[in-house]
């Protein structure tokens, strides 16, 4: 259906003109992840996390500023990972700062005070074990949602800008595409520190899905 | 006069007036500064990837290619009066964000992950030299993000980075 080169290169169409079934299939696989993912994280952090519903977004590779709002210096930490298999796609999991600190004052207490300019290997290694678990269960849940086998690689880790880490990202493995489709959970804390989990599927596997999920296009 | 003006992703501006140029949060992509002395007008372009692939990305995106906006940034400058040969370049950005941590064999520079930064430089470096601008300095590679000032008013370049300290070339 989309062929790299074409004009009208990846999902020809924006979220509003997106098929309303599979807009709801989309945000139910970023709740039933993101559903199993932070039950875990709960147990850590001991306080309640607020779930949004997913948002079913179009990042365009040249609006990431927009996209962005200004948040483009954010300091976040970021995990991403490549899921290959029958469905193919990257995870990205986006921590603000000041959550990855509250991370580690519960995982790592006696670290205290922590040093909030920048983290030690120690404090990296144990956010990226967290990291790879929660990237781990949300994957899980939605390949066993879609009956899919799939592998997902080690995260890669960086913790700087936010705009960096999301143009990196869409250079680096999408620059073939104007507009990368992503299913975005947003999660806020107590003390409303958040995260994002940005779930990328790319269109072979968007059609997959579909297929596998029994919604096709009219 | 003295006002700061944003140059987004795949984007371009020119300023004078010492006026500052502005791109924020450079991670692969590169900051392409190029300055007239004399006039003292700059251009500040925002390139994301090396080389456009046909001549519909040339013309509808020519600001996303390093080799598609450095023509494009020296012809506006020469338009407002600049001199070629009066025109100078400083360059950052470029990095490599992503690391695997906890491996032994840390192949992170080899990996589908890290390569368009390094050739973003590269192919930077050959439009300049290929139109006979010469490179003055640079804060390239590596693997931190880059926010970058272009003071019109000097042609200096304030670079500012997390955990690190301002850099200015």
């Amino acid at each position: 259906m989309y062929n790299k080169g074409d004009d009208d290169v990846s999902f020809g169409y924006s979220v509003e003109e997106m098929n309303e079934m599979h807009k709801s299939a989309l945000q139910e696989i970023g709740n039933i992840g993101m559903g199993n993912a932070t039950k875990s994280l709960t147990f850590i952090l001991d306080n309640n996390l607020k779930l949004d519903i997913p948002l079913v977004q179009f990042l365009e590779t040249d609006s990431i500023s927009e996209f962005l709002g200004g948040k483009e210096e954010y300091v976040v930490l970021s995990a991403l990972s490549s899921i290959t298999g029958e469905i193919n796609g990257t995870v990205l999991l986006i921590i603000r700062k000041g959550f990855a600190v509250e991370i580690l004052q519960k995982i790592l207490p006696e670290d205290n005070p922590l040093d909030e300019t920048s983290f030690t290997e120690m404090q990296i290694s144990a956010i990226n074990e967290l990291c790879n678990i929660f990237i781990g269960s949300y994957t899980s849940a939605v390949a066993t949602f879609l009956d899919v086998d799939v592998k997902i690689s080690l995260p890669y880790v960086c913790i700087d800008m936010l705009g960096a880490v999301l143009s990196s990202v869409a250079v680096e493995l999408y620059s073939y595409y104007d507009k990368i489709l992503v299913v975005n959970n947003y999660i806020e804390s107590e003390t409303e520190n958040a995260f994002h989990m940005f779930y990328l599927p790319d269109e072979a596997s968007y059609e997959k899905i579909m297929l596998k999920l029994g919604i096709q296009n009219e | 006069m003295n006002n700061t003006i944003t140059v987004n992703i795949s984007d371009m501006k020119v300023a004078q007036n010492s006026d500052t140029l502005v791109t924020y949060a450079l991670g692969s992509c590169i900051g392409i500064c190029l300055y007239d002395q004399i006039k003292k007008i700059g251009a500040l372009g925002h390139i994301m990837l090396p080389y456009a692939h046909n001549d519909e990305e040339a013309k509808k995106k020519k600001h996303r290619f390093a080799d598609t906006c450095v023509p494009d940034m020296i012809n506006e400058m020469i338009r407002l009066g600049c001199n070629k040969r009066s025109i100078v370049a400083k360059i950052a950005g470029g990095a490599t964000m992503f690391k695997l941590v906890n491996s032994r064999n840390n192949n992170s520079a080899n990996s589908d992950l890290n390569k368009i930064g390094a050739q973003n430089i590269v192919a930077v470096k050959e439009a300049l030299k290929e139109y006979g601008i010469i490179l003055l300095a640079e804060d390239t590679g590596s693997d931190y993000a880059r926010t970058v000032f272009f003071d019109t008013d000097d042609g200096k370049i304030t670079i500012k980075s997390c955990n690190r300290q301002t850099n200015i070339i």
